[in-house]
């Protein structure tokens, strides 16, 4: 007896360490099981909440950042809109009448509203912010303000505008009380059936890491090399119904056909710029 | 409250706030996209300061966080910093750190321990979501990074009393 006390009292780290990594290793091995799923929301809803309060302290250094970057771009802007002020003028009584009709609309319809393109009843958007990213460097994904209290399910799509469209972000893959985890399209693990816009030839697409700035249009049918063409549109086609058709996916950046192959692949410039997203919409059906 | 359970609550704080740390702010202050690893330095002082008993501990929780946090399953993590934390435990007591020199050269074998131990885990359990490279100029920011930002981590940590005495 206390020859196992005085084992126990020497080699307790040894035991302690033993069961840490066994725990670990349970883990891994039932990743995939619900009980661990429901898990890792209930630690994703109580640690982000904590997010939420820092995200608070980088948004300002975020904005002084945004500064310095901005600088550049606001001084070519300057001289440009110092040759359009005169026009300018003339439409600012339309603006702010416009800006009026606006404020009063977003009033009436609640935080949540509908992008135009997206012509679909059955489609909500619910605007969202990027409040926090993975931790660590080996793996990608964003934290959004909203989750399950907001109505946000698991797969839900991710867009955010650009230009004058909107671009695919990724998808919902994990959601906490009130935030959720997005698995951003660059992610090595993310798939989308995809299609040009143009010429209508589908492909799958999949991310290669945050450090690769593009991801890869596989299986494309070898003969659509003749009419494809750099920086072709490349958008979701709309199959498995989990992405809605014609959201912007990127733009045709390199073209790889090898000789011994029966299809071909595509390099695709996200249109999105992911170093700068701070706001996002999920696509919700009602 | 005693000594132990004060030094406990300090040192989950600290880890706490090293995550967050790093997925908020540090997202903005990245080198090339890349973060530094906060938690990583925190884990590898505490360990050192407080032994393998605590390290384990601090690592395993440190872990389990990040993979709440993050696309990583559950397990992932907390095994990656067990391991580092249990064996920078042992250094307790047998190296005498100065104030930039040890620290840094901890931090530095410590990354590449983690990075090493990352893409064995991946490998092994095929995980699909994580992305590990040896051979990434990003790696060796990740690297650098961390040895820059220790000595400060360090001397901020130093301050703490409890940590000071060494306690266990």
């Amino acid at each position: 007896m206390r020859s196992i006390k005085y084992f126990l009292k020497r080699y307790v780290h040894l035991i302690i360490f033993i069961v840490l990594v066994s725990l670990s290793f349970i883990l891994l091995f039932s990743a995939r099981t619900e009980v661990l799923k429901s898990i890792k929301s209930s630690g994703l809803t109580l640690f982000s909440s904590f997010q939420l309060g820092f995200s608070g302290i980088s948004d300002i250094f975020s904005g002084i950042s945004g500064h310095f970057q901005d600088i550049k771009k606001v001084r070519e802007e300057l001289a440009l809109t110092q040759q359009k002020l005169d026009k300018a003028y003339q439409l600012i009584d339309e603006i702010e009448d416009l800006k009026k009709q606006n404020i009063k609309l977003r009033g009436v319809i609640g935080y949540s509203f509908t992008i135009p393109s997206l012509y679909d009843d059955s489609i909500r958007i619910l605007p969202a912010q990027v409040i926090a990213k993975q931790p660590g460097n080996y793996s990608s994904c964003m934290t959004i303000n909203k989750g399950k209290k907001d109505g946000i399910k698991i797969n839900m799509p991710v867009i955010a505008p650009y230009e004058e469209h909107q671009g695919l972000v990724g998808k919902i893959l994990t959601v906490g009380g009130n935030t959720s985890i997005v698995l951003p399209l660059y992610n090595t693990s993310f798939y989308i059936s995809a299609r040009f816009k143009d010429t209508e030839y589908e492909g799958l697409i999949n991310g290669l890491g945050e450090n690769i700035p593009h991801i890869l249009m596989q299986y494309v049918a070898k003969h659509a090399k003749a009419e494809i063409k750099y920086g072709d549109l490349v958008i979701s086609s709309g199959m498995g119904e989990l992405y809605p058709r014609g959201i912007h996916i990127g733009k045709v950046n390199a073209i790889k056909a090898k000789p011994y192959e029966t299809s071909m692949e595509c390099e695709i410039v996200p249109v999105i710029d992911f170093s700068r997203l701070e706001n996002v919409y999920v696509i919700m059906k009602r | 409250m005693g000594e132990k359970m004060r030094l406990t609550f300090l040192t989950f704080f600290l880890i706490v706030c090293a995550l967050l740390l790093q997925s908020t702010l540090f997202s903005i202050l990245s080198i090339g996209g890349v973060k530094p690893d906060l938690s990583l330095i925190v884990l590898i002082f505490i360990s050192y300061k407080r032994g393998n008993m605590a390290g384990q501990f601090t690592g395993f929780s440190a872990g389990l966080i990040e993979d709440f946090l993050g696309l990583t399953p559950l397990g992932f993590h907390s095994l990656v910093k067990t391991l580092i934390g249990f064996l920078y435990g042992y250094i307790k007591g047998r190296v005498v750190i100065d104030i930039i020199v040890i620290p840094v050269l901890f931090v530095t074998i410590g990354t590449i321990i983690k990075l090493f131990l990352c893409w064995i885990v991946s490998l092994i359990f095929s995980i699909q979501a994580v992305y590990v490279s040896f051979f990434h100029l990003n790696t060796i920011i990740e690297i650098i990074y961390n040895a820059v930002l220790t000595p400060f981590v360090f001397s901020l940590l130093n301050l703490f009393k409890s940590f000071k005495t060494g306690e266990t």
